[in-house]
C-alpha cells in the first residue's frame, strides 16, 4: 500500500500545477497514498461525525431522540474525536524559500507548503489539532492548534497566503515559537535550514522531552547540491544582496564538499536534541516525505 | 573632398581605441543569478571566453564606429573645394622683410642685406615687394612694385636707430600679400638678433605663408659675431667744488679678453684716455675727473675695431644733476626746541642723498619765496615746525594748501601747545581727527611710549625688517598728542602700542603729500631724530607715489619725453635740450646684444613646420586657396548620437527577482 504512494500523482511538478491546497491535500493523501493514516476515532467528541443505525447495547445517550420522534427510527449520533495531540507546523517564509533552479517546477516555499498542506490534512483527518507557524524576517501566520474542518480551512487558507521575503530571522521567530508550545506536540519545520546548523540544535532542545517530538524537513533546490549550470556567474544572495562571481564548473566539487560537511553537521546536530531530520528536494515526489511524518506521527500515538 | 587639420589625431585614436576594444570584444561578461547563499561559493578566475553573439557584435561594431567618428572630430575634418581662380590671379608673390634695427648697423649687415635683397629682386619673375622694418614698419613698397625702383630703393637704406621689433613686421605682412595670390612667400633678410626676434609669436601657416630666412652679419669665422664692446651706461656726478666726475661701465661682449681704450673728448680734444683690459662676457668701470667748464658736453667714445661700432660712444651733459631742494617754515621768534628740531632736520634730509644723483639741499630763498606765495619758487620739501599762532597770523594756510596741490610734500610738528596745532588743521581741514590730550611728561620719562607693530603689507613693513625694525620699535616717546576719531582718508603710518595715532598723512591727487607727526622732532618729546631708522622713516614717508628721478631724462631712440603738444621724441643718440630740460639719448643697449636667435627658432615661432610638411606631400600651389569647410560640427553631432544610442543599448538591464539578469559590459 505504502509502495503505491510513489506514483506519478505524487510528482510535485503535477502537483505545483494545483492552485488549491485543500484539493491538493485530499488529492495527495485521500487519491495518492490512501489509508496511510489511522481511521478516525469515533466517540464523544465535540464535533459531529456521522449517524449510523443504533445497535442495541449501544449506550441510549447515543440516540438521536429528535429523529426517532420525527421517523420513528432509532439511530445513533457519532462524533469525532479529539486526539488531544497537537500537530504544529513550522514554516520558514524568508526568500531563499523563494529560490527555484532551473530544472525545479516549484519554488522551495510552494514544495514546503504542499507538504505542510498535506500534513495539515492527515492531522485533521485523525483528530489532530493542527497550528501554523510561518516566519521569515517577521512572523507571516500564527495560527493556534485547534482541531475541525473550518479550521482546516483557515490553515489551508494561511498556506495559500504566504509569500517568500526578507532575511531569515531565524532565532527571533524559534524564540516565539518556543515560548508558545502547547502540550504533547509534534513539530514539523519546514525550511532550508541554511546557516541554521548550529542555532536550531539550541533552539530544539525541547525536543528531548517525552512530550514533544520535532521533525525538521530540510527543503532545497537540486541546485542547490549541484550548483547552477554556466561558465561564469555572478552570484547575488537572495537575503543580504552579497555578490560574487565566479564559474561554478571550477569550484563545483568544493561546494558540493561543503554542502555535504553542511548537511552532516545539521544532521549530526539536530541528532543531539533527539529532532529527525530528513532533506528533501522540490523535485521529489512528497511520498517519502509523507512516510516519514506518519512514521513519527504513528510513533507517538 | 574631406582633409583634415590634425591627422595625427588618427595614430593617436588608433593607439587608445584599439586596446580599448580588444578588450571590449573580449570581455568576459557574467551572467547575473540570484540565490540562496553564497556562504561556500567561493571566488574563482573567470575563463575569458569572449560572446559573440548577434547584439554583442552589433554592440561592438557600433562602438567601433564611435570611435572612429571621434577620431575624425580629433582629426579637426574640413570639405575643401578646389576655389576657381579668377582672371586676376596671380602665381607667386613675394615679400622682402629687411632688418633696419641698429644691430645692422654692424657686422657688415646692411651690406650683406643689400646684395641678397638685389639677387632677389633680379631672379625672379614674381610680383615682388618690400618692406623694411625696425622698431616700426619704416618702409614699404608694395607688391607689383617695379623692379628698378625697388632695387634702387633698397640700395639706399640704412640701419634705423630705435631698438628692432620683428612683431611688428609680422603683424602688418599679411595686408601687404595681395588676395588673390597662388602662393605667397615671405623672405626675411636679417642678423636675427636675440633682442629683436625674442618675443616673436606669429602662425604663418594660417595665413598660407611659406618662410624662407636669408641671415646676413654673421661673417664667416666662429668669432665674428661676438667681436663686440660697447659702453653700457654714463653718469655725470659732482666730485668736490669745480669738479665732475665722468662715470662710466664698459663691457666686452666678445669671447676674447679684449684690451682697448676708453676716451673722454671734450670740446672735439680728446681730455683723458684710457687702457682697460676687460674679460671676455664681463664689464668694467671707467672713471675721468674733470673740471667743469664753459663746455656743457662730453663724449666718451671706445677706440676699439670691434664689429659694431654705434654702440662705441655716448654723449653726456657734462653737469651734474640738480639736488633736490628743501626748507623750513618756523617762527620768527625761534625758540630752544624748534632750533635743535630744525638742526635734527637739516641734518637729515641733506644726509639722505648720495651726493650724486639724488641730493638734498637746503634752500631757504626758495622756502621764503613760498611763504611769499611766490609760484616760481621750487621746493621738493617743506618742513613747518612748531605749528602754531604765528602760522595763522601770518595766513599761511592758503600758501600751503595751493603748494600742496601743486605736488608738494609738506611735514607739519606741532608747537609746545597742542591744541593750537590741532585747531589749525581741523580748520584748514588737512585733517580730520579730536585732539584728547597730551600724553606723557615728566612724570613718565622712565616709562616711555613705543611703536606698536606695523602694519602688515603696509609701506613701512616692507622698508623695516630684522635689526631696523627692532631700531624703531625701541623708539622712545615721551609725550605725543593723543588723536582720535581720525577719518577714513588719513593714512595712519605708525601707532604706539595701544593703536593711537604717531602719524597722520594723505595722499592728495596732484602726487602732494601731507604728514603730521602729532609729537616735536627733539629729544624732550622722543629720540626718534637719534635712532639710526629715523632717516628712512622719514624718506619712506615724503617719498611720492609717483616721484620722478631728479637725473636727466635718458631717452633710447623711438621713446617720447613730456606730454602735450609739443613732447620730444627721440630719433638718434645725442644730447638735446628740450623744454629747460637736458636730454639725453643712448643708444639701445639690447642692440649691443650679441646673440641671434637660431634657423630652429624662428621656424618654430613661426610654425613653418606645418608649411614644409605640406610642401613636402606635394601640395600644388592652386591647392592654397581652397575653400574650406569645417566638418567638425557634423562630427561632433554623429559622435554625440551615436554615443547616445550607445549608452541605451548597453544599459544595465533592471533584474528581476528570481529571474536571471545580464550585466551587459
Amino acid at each position: 500500500m505504502v509502495a503505491s504512494a510513489d506514483k506519478d500523482l505524487l510528482k510535485s511538478s503535477h502537483l505545483s500545477k494545483i492552485a488549491d491546497f485543500r484539493l491538493l491535500a485530499k488529492v495527495v493523501v485521500d487519491g495518492g497514498m490512501p489509508g496511510i493514516h489511522r481511521s478516525l476515532r469515533q466517540g464523544r467528541g465535540n464535533e459531529f461525525f456521522q449517524y449510523r443505525p443504533y445497535n442495541p447495547g449501544d449506550d441510549l445517550k447515543v440516540v438521536d431522540w429528535k429523529v426517532y420522534a420525527k421517523r420513528e427510527e432509532l439511530v445513533a449520533k457519532t462524533f469525532q474525536e479529539d486526539t488531544n495531540f497537537n500537530l504544529f507546523l513550522v514554516l520558514d517564509t524568508s526568500a531563499s524559500m523563494g529560490y527555484q533552479g532551473a530544472n525545479a517546477s516549484c519554488t522551495k516555499l510552494h514544495y514546503a507548503s504542499m507538504l505542510a498542506a498535506c500534513f495539515a490534512y492527515i492531522g485533521f483527518k485523525q483528530g489532530d489539532r493542527v497550528g501554523l507557524f510561518a516566519y521569515g524576517e517577521e512572523v507571516q501566520e500564527w495560527i493556534r492548534p485547534a482541531s475541525g474542518h473550518s479550521h482546516f480551512g483557515r490553515i489551508v487558507n494561511a498556506i495559500t497566503r504566504l509569500e517568500a521575503s526578507g532575511v531569515n530571522k531565524h532565532e527571533t521567530a524559534w524564540d516565539q515559537l518556543v515560548g508558545n508550545m502547547p502540550g504533547r506536540s509534534m513539530v514539523v519545520f519546514l525550511s532550508d535550514f541554511l546557516e541554521a546548523e548550529e542555532l536550531l540544535p539550541e533552539r530544539l532542545k525541547f525536543a528531548l522531552s517525552s512530550r514533544y517530538e520535532a521533525l525538521c524537513l530540510q527543503v532545497l533546490d537540486r541546485e542547490e547540491m549541484e550548483l547552477p549550470k554556466g561558465d561564469a556567474l555572478r552570484f547575488v544572495e537572495l537575503e543580504g544582496g552579497r555578490e560574487v562571481s565566479t564559474s561554478p564548473e571550477i569550484i563545483k566539487h568544493e561546494y558540493l564538499r561543503k554542502m555535504n560537511h553542511f548537511k552532516e553537521v545539521l544532521a549530526r546536530n539536530l541528532a543531539g536534541v533527539s529532532a529527525e531530520f530528513e532533506c528533501l528536494f522540490s523535485d521529489q515526489n512528497l511520498g517519502h516525505a509523507l512516510r516519514r511524518f506518519l512514521g513519527l506521527r504513528n510513533r507517538n500515538m | 573632398m574631406i582633409e583634415f587639420g590634425q591627422p595625427a589625431a588618427f595614430w593617436t585614436g588608433l593607439a587608445v581605441g584599439l586596446p580599448i576594444l580588444a578588450h571590449m570584444a573580449y570581455r568576459r561578461i557574467t551572467d547575473r543569478h540570484e540565490f540562496t547563499s553564497i556562504r561556500f561559493i567561493t571566488v574563482s578566475q573567470i575563463p575569458r571566453t569572449g560572446r559573440r553573439t548577434p547584439t554583442d557584435i552589433a554592440l561592438l561594431l557600433l562602438r567601433i564606429l564611435l570611435f572612429l567618428v571621434i577620431m575624425f572630430l580629433l582629426a579637426d575634418p574640413y570639405w575643401s573645394s578646389p576655389g576657381s581662380p579668377t582672371k586676376d590671379a596671380v602665381d607667386e608673390e613675394i615679400l622682402i622683410a629687411i632688418d633696419l634695427s641698429p644691430s645692422m648697423g654692424g657686422w657688415n649687415a646692411m651690406k650683406e642685406v643689400k646684395i641678397e635683397a638685389s639677387k632677389i629682386i633680379e631672379g625672379t619673375d614674381s610680383r615682388i615687394g618690400v618692406i623694411a622694418f625696425g622698431q616700426t614698419s619704416v618702409l614699404e613698397w608694395p607688391m607689383g612694385t617695379n623692379k628698378n625702383e625697388l632695387l634702387d630703393k633698397v640700395g639706399g637704406l640704412v640701419h634705423g636707430w630705435g631698438s628692432g621689433d620683428a612683431q611688428v613686421l609680422l603683424d602688418r605682412v599679411d595686408r601687404i600679400f595681395g588676395e588673390n595670390a597662388l602662393q605667397k612667400k615671405l623672405i626675411v633678410i636679417s642678423d636675427f638678433q636675440r633682442g629683436d626676434w625674442q618675443s616673436v609669436d606669429f602662425d604663418l601657416s594660417k595665413k598660407n605663408i611659406q618662410l624662407e630666412v636669408i641671415r646676413v652679419g654673421s661673417g664667416e669665422s666662429e668669432t665674428f659675431r661676438f667681436n663686440n664692446q660697447s659702453i653700457a651706461d654714463v653718469k655725470v656726478v659732482p666730485a668736490g667744488p669745480e669738479k665732475v666726475r665722468v662715470w662710466s661701465v664698459v663691457r666686452n661682449w666678445s669671447q676674447l679678453k679684449k684690451l682697448f681704450f676708453v676716451e673722454l673728448v671734450i670740446g672735439g680734444e680728446v681730455q683723458g684716455r684710457q687702457a682697460v683690459e676687460i674679460p671676455s662676457g664681463s664689464s668694467q668701470q671707467v672713471q675721468f675727473i674733470v673740471p667743469s667748464s664753459e663746455v656743457s658736453q662730453a663724449k666718451i667714445r671706445l677706440d676699439s675695431n670691434d664689429s659694431l661700432a654705434l654702440d662705441n660712444q655716448r654723449t653726456v651733459w657734462l653737469k651734474a644733476p640738480p639736488p633736490k631742494q628743501f626748507g623750513f617754515w618756523q617762527d620768527s621768534d625761534l625758540d630752544e626746541a624748534t632750533r635743535s628740531e630744525k638742526n635734527f632736520l637739516k641734518t637729515a634730509v641733506e644726509s639722505a642723498g648720495d651726493n650724486g644723483w639724488n641730493r638734498w639741499e637746503e634752500s631757504a630763498d626758495n622756502a621764503d619765496g613760498l611763504r611769499m606765495a611766490y609760484e616760481d619758487s621750487k621746493l621738493e620739501l617743506l618742513m613747518v615746525l612748531g605749528l602754531s599762532q604765528w602760522f595763522t597770523e601770518e595766513g599761511l594756510a592758503e600758501p600751503l594748501s595751493t603748494y600742496l596741490k601743486s605736488g608738494g610734500v609738506v611735514i607739519l610738528t606741532p608747537s609746545e601747545i597742542f591744541s593750537e596745532t590741532a585747531s589749525i588743521i581741523r580748520e584748514a581741514n588737512w585733517f580730520k581727527f579730536s585732539f584728547i590730550r597730551v600724553a606723557g611728561g615728566a612724570s613718565a620719562v622712565r616709562n616711555p611710549f613705543r611703536i606698536g607693530a606695523l602694519e602688515e603689507g603696509s609701506k613701512l613693513s616692507d622698508t623695516f625688517s630684522g635689526k631696523s625694525a627692532r631700531d624703531l620699535y625701541l623708539t622712545a616717546f615721551r609725550k605725543f598728542g593723543i588723536l582720535n576719531g581720525v577719518d577714513d582718508t588719513t593714512d595712519i603710518a605708525l601707532r604706539d602700542r595701544e593703536g593711537r595715532p604717531l602719524s597722520l598723512s594723505k595722499s592728495f591727487a596732484s602726487g602732494g603729500r601731507l604728514i603730521f607727526f602729532p609729537f616735536r622732532l627733539n629729544t624732550s618729546w622722543s629720540d626718534l631724530p637719534l635712532r639710526t631708522s629715523f632717516l628712512p622713516l622719514l624718506m619712506e614717508l615724503i617719498r611720492k607715489e609717483n616721484g620722478e628721478d631728479q637725473a636727466w631724462p635718458i631717452l633710447e631712440p623711438g621713446e617720447q619725453f613730456g606730454a602735450g603738444e609739443q613732447p620730444f621724441v627721440a630719433e638718434k643718440p645725442g644730447v638735446y635740450r628740450h623744454g629747460g630740460k637736458w636730454i639725453e639719448v643712448v643708444f639701445p643697449s639690447a642692440e649691443s646684444v650679441v646673440d641671434t636667435v637660431t634657423d630652429d627658432e624662428i621656424l618654430n615661432r613661426l610654425s613653418q613646420a606645418v608649411i614644409s610638411e605640406k610642401n613636402s606631400e606635394g601640395v600644388d600651389s592652386a591647392s592654397i586657396n581652397k575653400d574650406k569647410n569645417s566638418l567638425w560640427l557634423w562630427f561632433a553631432i554623429i559622435a554625440a548620437t551615436l554615443l547616445t544610442i550607445e549608452m541605451i543599448w548597453s544599459r544595465p538591464i533592471q533584474s528581476v527577482q528570481n529571474k536571471k539578469g545580464v550585466s551587459n559590459a
